[in-house]
């Protein structure tokens, strides 16, 4: 793993004829400069930089989970965790129309994807697909919502990530990842959340599966109560 | 009491050249973006960075991100307790000097129309403080993930009969030494920072200039080793 730092120039031979510019990374003249501390990759024609990172800067594509901030007009004003709230329209959830508007409070969770995010304006949000079909977005009812870093959100949705399909095998749960930091997880008990919530936090640093394992069955055979 | 001994040691056995051991520690601070702490001898600060986030409107700019600092040191970071810690003339100096220091650090226009918040606070001073800081907001604003020309470092020199000293303490700061504080990025010539206290003979100018960018080459180089054992230490999580 190669890491750099903010000012340092990329000179990787296989970085030379790449034509795609990615995350971390600018390219002043014929030099490509690092701008945020990371780890460098270079994966067929493209090149980036994983930076480890809290804050989240949208993309078009993202799934996302958002809290209800206030509503103007047509259009709910969303927390996204990025350096402005982004704006839902109220006609992109299924199913509305004019006279049937979704029910949505200051507060309230919901599960969108950013398909706007023009400069110098807010992004955009929807939670509909092309054919108008939500397909699992909207909004989050009861649960448990709380913050990590992104790329350990990354890991999470990872088809080859094992931290999930472990804790599934103990618990039986709802969880739905935002590429913004944030997870929503629902179970049955409310010590069956706390348990899984300590499992997704403490495993940030684990690699080992063993230690996974360990910790997962910690988690599982302990009491929250004591 | 001179500063400088016959055998060319200071007061506290060091060369003129040599600077205090610096110790640091990165993401202390859970609901911070990015924190560090740094202790530079026995000068201890801690800096958090919030943000980028969606500000005050009066303090919004259209077209980049408005970076806030805000500096103070504890009551007891001194000798003798101080009554404010805050918002006194000196605090709100070297809050402005590290606002404009980082606002051409940082790359502002990639998050338009919001606010970036720099808090550093000192908990012990000896001397070198507002180096101390500009070397603490760097490694908090990487820590962040924030984007970045580069690292900043800074250092300070002072004059003694015409030989520079490097990073001063705060028995050697005294009213009579000419002193600067410099920062640059990544160790090169790229000065983003420059502040001069009492009077310096242009003579000692480009002694002291050539001395405290020499030392802020070896403050990056420091710097650069605990950011890169911290981005190590997130290898499980950045891929390998």
């Amino acid at each position: 793993m190669t890491v750099y730092l903010p000012g340092d120039v990329i000179n990787e031979p296989s970085s030379s004829d790449s034509s795609i510019i990615g995350y971390g990374i600018s390219v002043r003249g014929q030099t490509r400069i690092a701008t945020q501390p990371g780890a460098f990759h270079n994966d067929d024609g493209k090149v980036w930089l994983n930076v480890h990172s809290k804050r989240y800067i949208p993309q078009e594509g993202d799934r996302v989970i958002a809290i209800v901030t206030s509503k103007t007009g047509d259009f709910f004003r969303l927390d996204i965790g990025t350096a402005e709230y982004a704006m839902i329209n109220f006609t992109n959830f299924e199913g509305a129309t004019k006279r049937n508007r979704p029910n949505l409070k200051t507060g309230d969770i919901i599960y969108a994807t950013v398909f706007d995010t023009t400069p110098r304006t807010e992004a955009e949000l929807t939670c509909v697909d092309d054919e108008k079909r939500a397909r699992g977005m909207g909004q989050l009812n009861g649960g448990f919502m709380f913050k990590v870093s992104l790329n350990h959100c990354r890991r999470l949705i990872n088809p080859s990530c094992k931290i999930l399909q472990t804790v599934g095998k103990f618990f039986k749960f709802e969880i739905t990842v935002g590429m913004n930091g944030r997870i929503w997880i629902s179970a049955s008990t409310s010590d069956d959340i706390i348990k899984i919530h300590d499992i997704i936090n403490k495993s940030e640093f684990i690699t080992d599966e063993d230690e996974l394992i360990t910790l997962v069955q910690n988690n599982y055979t302990r009491s929250v109560s004591d | 009491m001179n500063i400088i001994s016959e055998h060319g040691f200071r007061i506290d056995g060091r060369r003129p050249a040599q600077i205090r051991n610096i110790n640091t520690r990165l993401g202390l601070n859970r609901n911070a973006e990015g924190s560090c702490y740094l202790e530079h001898g026995n000068t201890k600060v801690l800096c958090a960075v919030y943000g980028p986030y969606e500000g005050k409107s009066s303090k919004r700019i259209e077209d980049k991100c408005a970076i806030v600092c805000q500096y103070s040191a504890t009551k007891f970071s001194g000798l003798e307790r101080k009554n404010r810690t805050r918002g006194d003339r000196k605090s709100t100096e070297i809050s402005r000097l590290l606002e404009k220091a980082f606002e051409s650090v940082i790359l502002t226009e990639a998050f338009p129309r919001s606010q970036l918040d720099i808090f550093c606070e000192v908990i012990q001073g000896d001397g070198s403080n507002l180096a101390a800081c500009v070397n603490a907001t760097s490694l908090a604003l990487a820590d962040a993930g924030i984007p970045m020309k580069g690292i900043a470092s800074a250092a300070t020199c002072g004059v003694v009969d015409g030989k520079p000293i490097v990073d001063l303490t705060s028995r050697e700061e005294t009213d009579l030494l000419p002193r600067v504080t410099l920062a640059t990025i990544c160790g090169r010539d790229e000065v983003i920072l420059v502040e001069l206290q009492n009077r310096l003979h242009i003579d000692h100018l480009s002694t002291v200039m050539d001395a405290a960018k020499a030392t802020c080459a070896d403050v990056y180089e420091c710097l650069a080793v605990v950011a890169q054992q911290h981005l190590k230490a997130c290898a499980p999580i950045l891929g390998n």
